[in-house]
C-alpha cells in the first residue's frame, strides 16, 4: 500500500503537470518515476515534501523538462492547413468527376417536378459530402500521432456534416448561376464556408478534447 | 535571493552534473544518497529536488544508466550507474574545469585579487 504523504506529494505534483498542459500518458510516466524515489525514501523515514524542498512547483517542471516532456504545441495552422487541402481536393474532384456523375444520374433518375431546386440541391449535398469527408482526411493527416486525436475526429465530423448541408443549401438559395463565372464564384465561396467553419469548430473541439486529456 | 547566493548558484550551476557524474562514477547510487554526498562534501543547498531532474537529464544523455534494484529494507530503488559515454563525458569535462580553474587562479593571482583571502585565510 502507498504511503498517504507520498500519494499526497504525487497528486500535488500531478496538478502541476497538468497545469503545464501535458497529457495523461506524459503525467503517469512521470508520476512512475517519482512513486519510485518517494517511496523508497519514505522507507528511509524521510517525508516526501523534505525530501523535493519548499519549491514543488519547481521540481515538478524541471523534472518534465529533464524527460523531454512538452504540453502539445498550438496547431491551429496544421488545423487549417488540414481544412484547407482536404476541402480543396475534395471540391477539386468533383468538378473533374461532375460530368460524368451527371451523364450517369441524369440517364438514371428523374426529378421532374423539382427542378430546378432539388437536382441542384442533391448535387451540392454531393458535394458537400465529399468536401467534408475529405476536409476530415486533412485534419486526421495532420494531427496524426497527437493526444485525443481520434476523440475530436469524432466529435467534429458531424459539425462537419451540418456544415455541409448548410452550405449546400445557401449555396441553392444564393441561386443558381448558369454562367461559368458565377460557378467559380459559388465553388470558391463553397470553399470558403467549408473551410472556415470546420476550422473553427475543429480548433474549438480541440481545445476541449485536450482539455479533457488532462 | 541575494546577489552573492545568485553567484553562488550560477557557479553551483555549471559545475553540478560534473559532480554529479564523478559521484556515480566512484559508486552506483540512488538520487537521495547522491543529494547526501553532495551535502556532506560541503553543498549543503543542494537539495533532491535540484539534483533528481539532472541525474534524470543525465540519463537521457545517455551518461548515466538507470537500474531499479531490490532493497533489504524497503521498496526498490532506483540506482544510477555511469556509462562508458558518461565517463568519456566526464574525463573530458574535468579537464575543461582544471584548464578553466588553473586560468582563473593564474588571473586572480597575477591581479593580487587573492592576496586579500590568503591574509584572511591567515589571520582566521
Amino acid at each position: 500500500m502507498k504511503d498517504a504523504a507520498v500519494e499526497t506529494m504525487l497528486d500535488e505534483l500531478d496538478e502541476v503537470w497538468r497545469r503545464r498542459g501535458l497529457s495523461v500518458g506524459q503525467r503517469d510516466e512521470l508520476r512512475r518515476d517519482v512513486a519510485v524515489e518517494l517511496e523508497a525514501a519514505a522507507a528511509d523515514g524521510v517525508d516526501p515534501r523534505a525530501l523535493l524542498g519548499p519549491d514543488v512547483a519547481v521540481f515538478a517542471a524541471d523534472l518534465a523538462e529533464a524527460r523531454g516532456c512538452h504540453a502539445p504545441r498550438p496547431e491551429r495552422w496544421r488545423i487549417l492547413i488540414g481544412c484547407l487541402l482536404g476541402t480543396t481536393t475534395g471540391v477539386a474532384a468533383c468538378m473533374v468527376a461532375t460530368p460524368f456523375v451527371a451523364r450517369y444520374l441524369t440517364s438514371r433518375v428523374q426529378l421532374q417536378h423539382h427542378y430546378p431546386v432539388l437536382g441542384p440541391f442533391l448535387a451540392f449535398c454531393g458535394v458537400a459530402l465529399v468536401a467534408v469527408l475529405s476536409c476530415a482526411a486533412g485534419v486526421a493527416a495532420l494531427l496524426r500521432g497527437q493526444p485525443a486525436m481520434r476523440n475530436t475526429l469524432r466529435r467534429v465530423i458531424p459539425g462537419y456534416l451540418a456544415v455541409g448541408l448548410f452550405t449546400a443549401g445557401a449555396a441553392v438559395a444564393a441561386a443558381f448561376p448558369t454562367h461559368e463565372g458565377g460557378q467559380l464564384a459559388l465553388a470558391a465561396g463553397a470553399v470558403l464556408l467549408v473551410v472556415v467553419l470546420p476550422t473553427a469548430l475543429t480548433v474549438r473541439i480541440r481545445g476541449s478534447a485536450l482539455r479533457q486529456l488532462r | 535571493m541575494g546577489a552573492g547566493a545568485g553567484r553562488q548558484s550560477q557557479l553551483l550551476r555549471g559545475t553540478l552534473d560534473m559532480c554529479l557524474l564523478a559521484l556515480i562514477g566512484q559508486r552506483p547510487s540512488h538520487a537521495y544518497e547522491v543529494t547526501a554526498r553532495l551535502r556532506a562534501a560541503g553543498f549543503e543547498d543542494v537539495s533532491y529536488g535540484t539534483v533528481y531532474p539532472l541525474v534524470t537529464r543525465l540519463r537521457g544523455q545517455g551518461l548515466v544508466r538507470e537500474q531499479v534494484e531490490d532493497s533489504a529494507t524497503g521498496p526498490p530503488r532506483k540506482v544510477f550507474h555511469l556509462t562508458t559515454k558518461g565517463r568519456s563525458a566526464l574525463d573530458d569535462w574535468v579537464s575543461q574545469w582544471d584548464a578553466t580553474q588553473r586560468r582563473v587562479q593564474a588571473v586572480l593571482q597575477g591581479a593580487g585579487a587573492l592576496t586579500g583571502l590568503d591574509a584572511r585565510g591567515k589571520t582566521s
